[in-house]
């Protein structure tokens, strides 16, 4: 499970040396020479703990301490570019009161207890829930922060082990609404493209993504392109103008909820005249319909399922006759002249278009319409497949795409695509498993949302929350806050740190973090990196993987976990699940030698662009592009004849204000890592309300006058910012949400989209007062 | 101090078009450890949330008043990497 630094870790910084030598003279420092290297440093690399970029980076290991982190130039994602959090990562792990040892809670207090004791009480409340009240009384709520080892041990005791599916990341409050775009658009999750399409793209329409703060490496490849390509547009559509908007040469802001009107006015605009790829949609499209009126999820045990029908181009045409660039106008706020222009860029024939998307689209009770509707405009156009002209949906966490999506860590998935619904599946995770196919149940666990209410209902009587903090992350916290510290609840929390959710714990593991273990990470392009590690954790921490499968031990499901070279053979296990599916994986070792490698991987070769021939292996010789993954319809994919509705809540008379949240550049989710970098805090210490001036004015509000926000579901106070860093446009007010001392997600809504059940954190309502 | 800096950045950069990749261990090669870049430094002066390279540059890329000369003046998202730190210096008069 160890392996030795001495053996990983060899370079060695010298600066005196590099200057004494000469830059001609550089050569590789052997393995024992780094250890004698000046400065004691040595040097090791590993993906970036923080966002689904996937940044490299160098670290620099002096005395069992992490004590430099460096842009890694290797790295193809970020070619020796880091952001402020990838270059103050050296600090992220040495917050004065990082978790060192197990506590258990006794009365209103944390008392220190051994592994052996904390390890003892959570098993014996596990095996009595189990008992009494069935496996689906526990559960386990991970992130996408997992590794792809913990991700696949946690999912893999409880469908193969204990028999249950509640299992949930934090992913699903991220990222399923791309999952379900892409499982319903082309049949298989993650995208076709790259980050290469930033480089080679001249044409870039940002959808609801602040890039220049939450994915800021990735924007400046984009500035980079701008700089030597003066072709290149960068057009930023959002609901406030941030420093992406600063950046772009076009900002275009619409009303809440607009972008599904917007991106079917894009198409009918397309259509109407006749500015379709037509042998690209004969060859690779067809046209589906859903339900529509699909609802909110704000009830308990919301169900959902949608029904597509077949339609043809005609009935997509009939359907997209309402979207006219006027009605779309009146409803967005967006001209007509830019509607019609944004259609007219997006089917130039001399332009390489891009769209690229985060959480504006994703965090919508919408959010499955919105990735389908901009994947119609790509598929309408053709501009899809090809090297510089793709849609991507960027990722928000490490290995969201890499653990919680491809391990499949979700109350209905199995690793690769597969579903537990569909016996087909059961069977080969079982085989892979060397379990009965009875043992994994047919029946999906709760989503997220879901199975906090079945905890505040009392179905869930056990949860271990697993590299994540729910008690600030979910929506409507108030609830499920409240839900934690009910009678009867037992919740293990496993961190570095003390959070807002260990508060509510019973009991608190210490974790390993990073580069205090082995691990892999899966970024946004498809791309695995495996590190190693490179320090110890301090005092008694342990790593996360280590403490499932020792909970799966006390359980008597330790014959699941057989493994000597614990990561090694479990990456073999793992591999099996996408071996011959398109999205296979290499043997463990050949990530040791590179930075990263793009699935599918065969043969050692990595696959930059999925579905196109000369690049993607599965594509044969003379198809050219295929979506061989949608086999139900044929290798095509789906164009969605997908309406506008309103979202759950909208603001009124008494709540007038929207709300948004989101994230700023310094800080990383909940600020638990972040919040302890002291030249991050002092950059960035508190979150503040930005407010457009206007509507400050209108209310006596100036800047920095302390303000009341409040909504159906809870109240907060927080500074008032105007004309600030982003700035909200009119009629909305945007709060980040990294700050524990303000927790803004008690006034966001617990509405979700139906499909892909991912709540709604961009849109409530709120009235703005002076406190 | 800033002139070192650049100097060695075009070092850096010269080597990088000089060389092919030596990354084939997965390690990083002490010349990748050489031309990788570490903290940057805050901004020990007040800035304002509207400003942009323009204004960064405007002392920035000369060193004019004494202000520290970037080694990589084609970056063009500065506060991405240096976010504001104490104030212990006045920025140079910014005109707009």
């Amino acid at each position: 499970m160890e392996w030795t630094r001495r053996a990983f870790l060899k370079a060695s910084a010298a600066t005196a040396a590099f200057a004494a030598a000469g830059a001609g003279n550089l050569r590789r420092l052997e393995p024992e020479g780094a250890e004698a290297a000046v400065g004691g440093i040595t040097w090791g690399k590993a993906p970036c703990r923080f966002c689904g970029t996937g940044c490299g980076v160098l670290v620099g290991v002096k005395d069992g301490r992490i004590v430099a982190t460096k842009g890694d130039p290797a790295a193809p994602v970020n070619k020796g570019l880091n952001c402020v959090k990838g270059y103050f990562l050296s600090k992220v792990l040495y917050g004065k009161d990082r978790l060192t040892k197990p506590l258990i809670r006794k009365g209103d207090k944390f008392v220190e207890a051994s592994w052996e004791e904390a390890m003892t009480l959570i098993a014996a409340k596990f095996k009595e829930s189990i008992d009494t009240h069935g496996p689906d009384s526990v559960a386990i709520y991970g992130s996408g922060q997992w590794t792809v080892f913990e991700g696949y041990a946690a999912a893999k005791l409880l469908k193969a082990g204990i028999g249950t599916n509640n299992i949930e990341p934090n992913a699903r409050l991220c990222m399923a609404s791309a999952v379900a775009g892409f499982m319903s658009t082309f049949g298989s999750d993650e995208p076709m493209g790259c980050y290469d399409d930033l480089d080679l793209g001249d044409t870039f329409f940002l959808w609801g993504a602040n890039m220049a703060e939450a994915h800021p490496v990735l924007y400046s490849r984009l500035l980079d392109n701008k700089l030597k390509n003066p072709k290149v547009k960068i057009i930023d559509l959002g609901t406030r103008y941030t420093r992406t908007s600063q950046m772009a040469d076009m900002f275009v802001s619409f009303k809440p909820q607009t972008d599904l009107a917007l991106l079917n006015a894009i198409a009918h605009v397309i259509v109407r005249e006749k500015l379709y790829d037509e042998e690209f949609i004969s060859k690779h499209v067809v046209f589906k319909k859903g339900k529509e009126r699909i609802g909110y999820g704000l009830e308990d045990k919301y169900k959902f399922d949608d029904e597509p029908t077949g339609i043809t181009f005609e009935e997509y045409r009939e359907f997209l006759k309402p979207y006219t660039p006027e009605h779309v106008s009146g409803l967005s706020g967006v001209p007509v002249k830019t509607i019609v222009e944004m259609a007219h860029m997006y089917a130039d024939r001399k332009r390489k278009v891009n769209s690229l998307w985060t959480m504006g689209f994703n965090h919508h009770s919408r959010g499955t319409w919105a990735n389908n509707l901009v994947y119609n405009v790509h598929l309408l156009t053709g501009k899809i497949g090809r090297p510089g002209e793709n849609p991507l949906s960027l990722t928000g966490q490490p290995s969201a795409c890499g653990t919680a999506r491809e391990v499949g860590t979700f109350g209905h998935r199995l690793p690769a695509d597969m579903v537990v619904m569909n016996p087909e599946h059961r069977e080969k995770a079982a085989k892979i498993w060397g379990v009965p196919a009875s043992k994994i149940p047919a029946k999906p666990g709760p989503h997220a949302v879901e199975m906090f209410r079945a905890l505040d209902r009392g179905e869930i009587k056990v949860m271990w929350i697993q590299v994540t903090n729910p008690f600030v992350s979910l929506p409507n916290l108030n609830r499920y806050r409240k839900a934690a510290r009910k009678e009867g609840r037992f919740i293990v929390v496993s961190d570095i740190y003390p959070t807002r959710s260990t508060e509510l714990a019973d009991v608190i593991l210490p974790s390993a973090s990073w580069v205090e273990k082995e691990g892999v990470f899966g970024n946004t392009e498809r791309r695995t990196q495996q590190w190693f590690k490179l320090v110890d954790p301090p005092g008694e921490a342990r790593n996360d993987l280590w403490q499932t499968i020792e909970l799966a031990r006390r359980l008597g499901h330790g014959d699941l976990f057989p493994y000597k070279n614990v990561e090694k053979e479990m990456w073999e296990e793992y591999r099996q699940f996408s071996t011959g599916t398109g999205k296979d994986l290499a043997p463990y070792e050949t990530y040791f030698k590179v930075r990263g490698l793009r699935w599918p991987v065969v043969d050692g070769t990595e696959t930059p662009w999925r579905y196109v021939e000369g690049y993607d292996p599965y594509v044969k010789k003379g198809e050219g592009l295929k979506f061989y993954k949608n086999k139900k319809d044929e290798g095509k994919a789906v164009i969605w004849a997908r309406p506008y509705e309103p979202p759950a809540e909208s603001p009124d008379r008494e709540y007038p204000f929207w709300l948004s949240t989101g994230r700023v550049l310094e800080h990383w989710h909940t600020g638990t890592m972040t919040g302890r970098v002291p030249e991050l805090k002092r950059a960035y210490p508190a979150a503040v309300v930005e407010i457009h001036p206007d509507d400050a004015k209108k209310l006596g509000i100036r800047n920095r006058d302390r303000v009341r926000v409040s909504s159906r579901r809870g109240t907060i106070v927080l500074p008032a910012e105007l004309n600030g860093r982003g700035k909200p446009i009119k009629g909305n007010v945007f709060v980040a949400f990294f700050d524990e001392t303000k927790l803004i997600n008690e006034l966001c809504i617990d509405a979700y989209d139906p499909i892909s059940k991912e709540p709604e954190f961009k849109k409530c309502a709120v009235k703005v007062e002076k406190a | 101090m800033g002139y070192l800096c650049r100097a060695l950045a075009v070092a850096a950069l010269l080597q990088v078009l000089a060389l092919p990749a030596l990354a084939e261990e997965g390690v990083p090669t002490e010349r990748e450890i050489m031309e990788s870049e570490g903290e940057p430094p805050v901004i020990p002066h007040r800035v304002a949330d509207t400003d942009t390279a323009r204004e960064c540059l405007k002392c920035h890329e000369t060193g004019k008043k004494g202000a520290p000369v970037t080694p990589h003046p084609e970056r063009k998202a500065c506060t991405q990497c240096h976010v504001r730190g104490e104030v212990k210096a006045k920025p140079g008069k910014q005109k707009r």
